[in-house]
């Protein structure tokens, strides 16, 4: 076992998978994260666990990798996934032969893939479009994003993960060409102090190459940064995700995330992951797309929106085999290798759905480094995610400084009630609290 | 960046000049036309591009195999010199781009001769996917415009 100290800059569904990863196989790993749980791109998606039918007629390996992890994911943290099932359908004047290809290519990607009449579909969904011409049903479901990683990182505290949240990257303590530490601020405290590790991974999404060019000079990594709108209605309208049976396209999906309803999305370029606008002309568009598929989306209108920030990396670029494609999604940098900045590694691309099997290759990368031979076995390991009872209430009470009654006030009140009430996100919250104490 | 070129039609003037110059009966050869509105010699059009080949350049980039364009424009044509003008300017993936196209019409009334001009300012795009992607993009979605005009002037499509 290796006695190699490792820190992981990013806590979104990357890094933490990441986190979870390293710590299981027993090396001593820190997560630094500048903001809370889901303040980065893991907290503005649309909240779809892929079945990769989205992709499968133009990207099949991305849509292959997307099947495989969405049922393991789906088995390792069934609290944070709602099983809602999919449907890709096309609307009367769409081009009714890409069916054929979606569906042939579906097969051929292992996505379960089923086509149904029309007239049960809108039997089982009374508010999808009348103008539905032809339907299938794939095994698309959505996840909570922000439960989903506090579950990670509990489990990976519970491994002997360290989890700095609320930590700013400041600089790194470089000697000889080498990372041998993090500089970082503490934003509640104001507090800075340098951490010494043996190697550091930066798994910061949209902030990757901003961290790299900032604080090493390193601007090898080609990122261009794709923001997205997406547009909620304060309403549920169908029990699955309901696709445009189409290739991927702005506006062609409505999720439904517990009672609301998100309509995506949008594709723009930014250059700054923390400032950027959002075009308001996006709100009507996605609206409109959303009622094609969705016509009582017209009567109510959007709630709220939000926007998120996806990094793409130029897939071709040479850089002296210091990088790899590990999938047609995400790619590890070596900057030992591409660099010459030995102490640091990247990764970027991929999305949440096929996070748990980046944080597993590039620990498998990191193990192999080390010459650590333990196999990841995170396919197998249930994520934490305490029931509350009278046992760990007390202790939670303790941890949080928030007293028993209150406690019990706030987490069981929601007893006999329905689906949409009994969804608490103050226990969400409560949780993820854990993490800083 | 400027592209140039010309092509005839077995058609008289008059049948050129009108559809050119209808931007409901233009835009019938651009690509996936999702949305037009039309008010006088102005318009605005929403229309998809197949941009796979372009964007499959970046990892992760799937979902934008289709892109999404906005484009308001004006078209005028001037009788005293044969010319058709056209432009305007419009976004996608939120960066901006401008066109300026001229056609200028020769011949007589069996065959018409439209020798074109345009100019494109679409220097975000080059710098993201590269000058000469863009060369080839820019080459191969107006060979597809110009080659579907030509089609609809001579009846081949309708």
């Amino acid at each position: 076992m290796s006695d190699a100290k490792i820190a992981v800059i990013g806590g979104g569904s990357t890094g933490s998978a990441i986190v979870h990863d390293l710590a299981s196989r027993g090396l001593d790993v820190t997560l630094i994260e500048r903001g809370t749980i889901g303040s980065g791109t893991s907290g503005r998606f649309h909240g779809l666990l892929h079945s990769g039918a989205r992709y499968a007629v133009n990207d099949p390996k991305a849509a292959e990798e997307s099947i495989l992890d969405n049922e393991v994911i789906s088995k390792i943290a069934p609290h944070c996934v709602e099983d809602t099932g999919g449907v890709f359908m096309a609307l009367k004047g769409d081009d009714q032969s890409f069916a054929d290809k979606f569906e042939s290519a579906c097969k051929h990607a292992g996505i379960p893939i089923e086509q149904i009449p029309t007239e049960k579909l809108l039997q089982e969904e009374p508010f999808i479009s009348k103008d539905v011409s032809i339907a299938f049903s794939v095994p698309d479901k959505t996840i909570n994003s922000f439960r989903f990683i506090t579950s990670l990182l509990l489990t990976a505290k519970s491994e002997g993960a360290k989890i700095r949240l609320g930590n700013e990257v400041i600089g790194f303590d470089v000697e000889d060409k080498a990372v041998k530490g993090v500089k970082v601020k503490n934003n509640i405290s104001g507090e800075i102090e340098t951490l010494k590790f043996d190697l550091v991974i930066n798994a910061s999404g949209a902030w990757a190459s901003k961290i790299l060019s900032d604080y090493l000079n390193i601007n090898s990594i080609k990122m261009v940064l794709s923001a997205g709108t997406m547009v909620v209605v304060n309403r549920r309208f169908a029990k699955r995700v309901v696709n445009r049976l189409r290739l991927p396209s702005d506006g062609d999906i409505v999720v439904p995330y517990f009672t609301e309803s998100i309509i995506g999305t949008t594709s723009f370029i930014v250059d700054n992951p923390d400032n950027f606008e959002v075009d308001e002309d996006d709100f009507k568009f996605l609206l409109a797309e959303g009622a094609k598929l969705i016509p009582a989306i017209k009567e109510y209108g959007m709630s709220r929106y939000f926007a998120g920030v996806r990094p793409l990396i130029a897939a071709d670029e040479d850089t002296g085999g210091g990088s790899r494609s590990i999938s047609r999604d995400f790619k590890i940098f070596d900057h030992g290798v591409t660099d010459g900045v030995s102490g640091i590694l990247t990764i970027v691309g991929g999305k949440l759905s096929t996070a748990r099997l980046m944080g597993k290759q590039i620990s498998d990368f990191i193990c192999d480094k080390l010459g650590v031979k333990t196999q990841s076995n995170t396919d197998k390991i249930k994520l934490l995610w305490p029931d509350l009872s009278a046992d760990n209430l007390k202790n939670l009470s303790k941890s949080l400084l928030v007293s028993e009654s209150l406690l019990k006030d706030i987490l069981f009140e929601t007893e006999s009630k329905t689906y949409g009430d009994i969804y608490s996100p103050v226990k969400d919250l409560l949780l993820s609290k854990e993490l800083f104490s | 960046m400027e592209l140039s070129g010309s092509f005839s039609a077995n058609v008289g003037k008059d049948k050129v000049v009108q559809l050119l110059s209808n931007p409901n009966e233009f835009s019938k050869c651009v690509p996936n036309v999702s949305e037009i509105s039309v008010n006088g010699s102005n318009f605005d059009l929403r229309f998809k591009i197949d941009a796979s080949k372009y964007t499959g350049k970046f990892l992760g980039a799937s979902y934008l195999s289709n892109i999404n364009v906005k484009f308001s424009g004006s078209i005028a044509y001037s009788p005293s010199d044969s010319t058709i003008s056209i432009s305007g300017g419009g976004s996608a993936v939120g960066v901006k781009f401008s066109i300026n196209i001229s056609l200028v019409l020769s011949g007589d009334n069996n065959i018409t001769k439209a020798d074109w001009k345009s100019d494109v300012n679409v220097g975000g795009f080059a710098k993201l996917f590269g000058e000469s992607m863009m060369n080839q993009a820019m080459s191969e979605n107006v060979d597809q415009i110009i080659s579907c005009i030509k089609k609809r002037l001579e009846g081949s499509i309708p």
